[in-house]
């Protein structure tokens, strides 16, 4: 399948294919490529954990999950792209996209890597602040592995000037410009992360409860980082 | 593959330079397909895979907006009529961005289809070449029913076609770019029929097999690429 074609050549040689993406090689292919690969994993992965409650809750959160990645990441490309633009890059929206569903793409392949572990403890054990626990840990491993794939891509090169000096070097305005570039970059990922864990809160429920009612969704109270803590409370009382 | 015949080949490298656009079997700017194919059985199982994969996205971004549109009219999902209403409210929103969907590609492919006809020439002129290819490697190995005693004027014949194509698609891409762009490419018709007219020239009394179905196909290529661009000249007087 064509599509699949992206995804092992991303896995198979990431410098090669964010070189592409920077070169503007096929950038339509790849965005299409990568987001199929991406909803086709997450959805995977989201029906398994929708599987906690009820088949409607499978369905649920196999459309929900990927939603809830692709749409962090609609939000968030115009303040990349923007900010970018204003510090003198020359990437295009096309590029940010294919850059940024690089990054969704790998959190959906180890997400999906994880699945026969999550699979494993939704069978052997009922504990529904565990499994709670579990799949934070799960997402937030992953979610930071997807951040630092992007940091390590969004990061401004450094410039080859011709000065000997490295003190000299630090004052030119092109070496300010990079620091406050890497400055936007640290704060956008910030950003980032916040909106997809806020994002994960409003369309909750994604696992349900043990045997209780199914519900699309739930009253907008209390935050993300509430709830762990009180999962975290419940676990050891 | 011989040097001579692999300088020949139209890659999609050279495709995408000639064309603008990222073409690959199915599709044509990564999104359009490539409207020729659709008569070609062939091609049907991965047509329906790739909307399969298009109701699947559609669905995924139409069942939370749905959630949140009933959130938003105050409507519940309790009971099981309100589920059903649900489900049939998800089910018609899927069903009509997908046919707007295929709607708007349809259009997209029909605007485009002059530039379909001309890969789908090229893609049997690639298959001439991979034959020609076949033809080499087979006489390499002492296999003498594959001689083609008349390589050179293959080779000629190939060289003539591959330039009506390039002609072809590059007219097709700055007609596509520049809708009044007029002047040079009455050159590049020219061009084309100056290069079909040396391919009939060329004899082909031989009764080796291989050399006039392959010089057939040459200029079956040829005919057609200057079919296509008469076409776009009529639309162009319109």
């Amino acid at each position: 399948m064509p599509f699949f074609s992206v995804l092992v050549a991303l896995l198979s040689d990431r410098d090669q294919f964010i070189q592409e993406i920077y070169d503007g090689v096929k950038i339509n292919t790849k965005i299409v490529g990568l987001l199929i690969c991406s909803s086709v994993f997450l959805a995977i992965y989201g029906g398994l954990i929708g599987a906690v409650s009820s088949w409607m809750q499978v369905l649920s959160s196999a459309a929900k999950l990927p939603f809830l990645f692709l749409i962090t990441l609609v939000i968030c490309l115009p303040a990349l792209y923007f900010f970018n633009v204003y510090f003198g890059a020359k990437t295009t929206v096309g590029q940010y996209a294919a850059i940024l569903l690089c990054a969704v793409t790998i959190t959906s392949t180890l997400l999906f890597g994880f699945a026969p572990v999550t699979l494993f403890f939704l069978i052997t054990t009922d504990n529904y602040f565990f499994f709670l626990l579990l799949n934070v840990a799960i997402f937030t491993l992953t979610g930071i592995i997807g951040i630092y794939f992007l940091y390590q891509v969004l990061l401004p090169k450094v410039e080859l000037l011709p000065f000997t000096d490295a003190l000299e070097r630090a004052d030119t305005a092109i070496d300010k410009n990079r620091k406050v570039r890497i400055s936007i970059l640290k704060f956008w990922l910030g950003l980032y992360a916040f909106v997809g864990s806020q994002m994960a809160w409003t369309l909750r429920p994604f696992f349900g409860s043990f045997g209780s009612k199914f519900d699309l969704f739930r009253p907008r109270e209390g935050n993300f980082y509430l709830a762990v803590w009180n999962a975290i409370k419940n676990l050891f009382t | 593959m011989q040097a001579d015949i692999k300088n020949l080949q139209i890659t999609e490298r050279d495709l995408e330079r000639l064309t603008g656009k990222e073409i690959s079997p199915l599709f044509m700017g990564g999104i359009t397909y490539r409207i020729s194919i659709l008569k070609n059985p062939k091609y049907l199982a991965p047509i329906l895979l790739s909307e399969a994969i298009t109701l699947f996205l559609i669905s995924i971004f139409s069942l939370p907006i749905s959630i949140l549109l009933f959130q938003s009219f105050g409507k519940s999902i309790d009971n099981r009529q309100s589920q059903i209403e649900f489900a049939i409210f998800v089910f018609s929103l899927d069903l009509i961005l997908f046919l707007s969907w295929n709607f708007f590609a349809w259009i997209r492919a029909k605007k485009m289809i002059c530039l379909s006809h001309l890969l789908d020439e090229v893609d049997k002129y690639n298959q001439v070449i991979e034959a020609v290819d076949i033809c080499d490697r087979l006489k390499s190995v002492g296999n003498q029913s594959a001689n083609l005693n008349h390589r050179d004027d293959i080779l000629q014949a190939l060289e003539l076609t591959r330039d009506s194509l390039i002609c072809g698609l590059t007219t097709e891409k700055i007609l596509r770019d520049h809708r009044r762009f007029l002047s040079s490419h009455r050159d590049l018709f020219a061009n084309i029929e100056q290069n079909l007219i040396a391919l009939q020239s060329l004899d082909v009394q031989h009764q080796a097999d291989q050399y006039s179905d392959l010089l057939n196909d040459a200029l079956v290529i040829g005919i057609n690429v200057q079919r296509e661009m008469l076409n776009l000249q009529l639309e162009l007087k319109d």
